[in-house]
């Protein structure tokens, strides 16, 4: 089965955006008082609007047009 | 504002919870957007930003680029195009057959030369296109052009608009005027 750009992005657009929250999230928890459960709820919310509203924002904004 | 306020505090919800969760996201964001000015950086960087000229911005315009490459396939329309005052191999009096025509570059090289043409007097002559004609010795169809003095017709004149610059040379008669 061929994967267009579009599934492809549907499907790692989540994904990235948790793991990248995860990693960051993980971090967090060296000075906030959070628990893993907490980080893994963060993340899921966040990969789920991130990979909509970010990408978005990234293609029309750009930092050198500054 | 306080009425959501005294419902979350009675709804037994933890606002640290909240709070936890806006600064982790804030900094997730911050992060994104330092990898993507870095990213940007780092694909600028040695590359000096260099201001567009006139140029560039009419290169840049749809229609132009429609139009070069018009003017293009038509500079390459003709395979033996010359970049000659007149075409090697033409036969008879320039200008004025069909077999010698005069070279220039487009159709508008056409306009841009009968302008620059006057009589010997210096008169600035007016024109007409009749057609064009085939010959043998030239690959591309050929321009005949009426040449006015006022009203009165003084030659027919063949240009071939499929070389690679406009003649400097004018045919017997007429004088090309210079460009300044």
């Amino acid at each position: 089965m061929k994967i267009n750009d579009k599934t492809f992005n549907m499907i790692f657009g989540p994904v990235f955006f948790f793991t990248f929250n995860l990693a960051v999230s993980s971090l967090c928890m060296l000075f906030l008082p959070l628990s893993f459960r907490e980080c893994l709820v963060y993340s899921t919310v966040n990969g789920l609007w991130m990979w909509v509203v970010i990408p978005w924002i990234m293609n029309r904004f750009h930092f050198r047009e500054l | 504002m306080m009425f959501i306020l005294n419902y979350i505090r009675h709804s037994g919800l933890d606002l640290g919870l909240f709070t936890n969760y806006i600064t982790v996201t804030v900094i997730a964001l911050i992060l994104l957007f330092a990898i993507k000015f870095f990213w940007e950086s780092f694909q600028g960087y040695g590359r000096k930003k260099k201001p567009k000229s006139v140029l560039d911005e009419l290169n840049s315009i749809k229609q132009i680029q429609e139009i070069k490459k018009i003017y293009e396939g038509i500079r390459n329309l003709n395979e033996d195009a010359t970049d000659q005052d007149m075409i090697p191999g033409g036969t008879g009096e320039f200008g004025y057959e069909k077999t010698n025509p005069i070279p220039v570059n487009t159709i508008i090289g056409n306009t841009v030369y009968l302008d620059r043409l006057r009589t010997p007097d210096g008169t600035k002559v007016r024109y007409e296109r009749l057609g064009s004609t085939h010959a043998e010795n030239i690959n591309c169809p050929v321009d005949i052009y009426n040449i006015f003095d006022g009203e009165i017709k003084i030659a027919t004149l063949y240009i071939s608009p499929y070389n690679k610059k406009n003649s400097s040379l004018a045919p017997k008669g007429f004088k090309l005027e210079t460009l300044t």
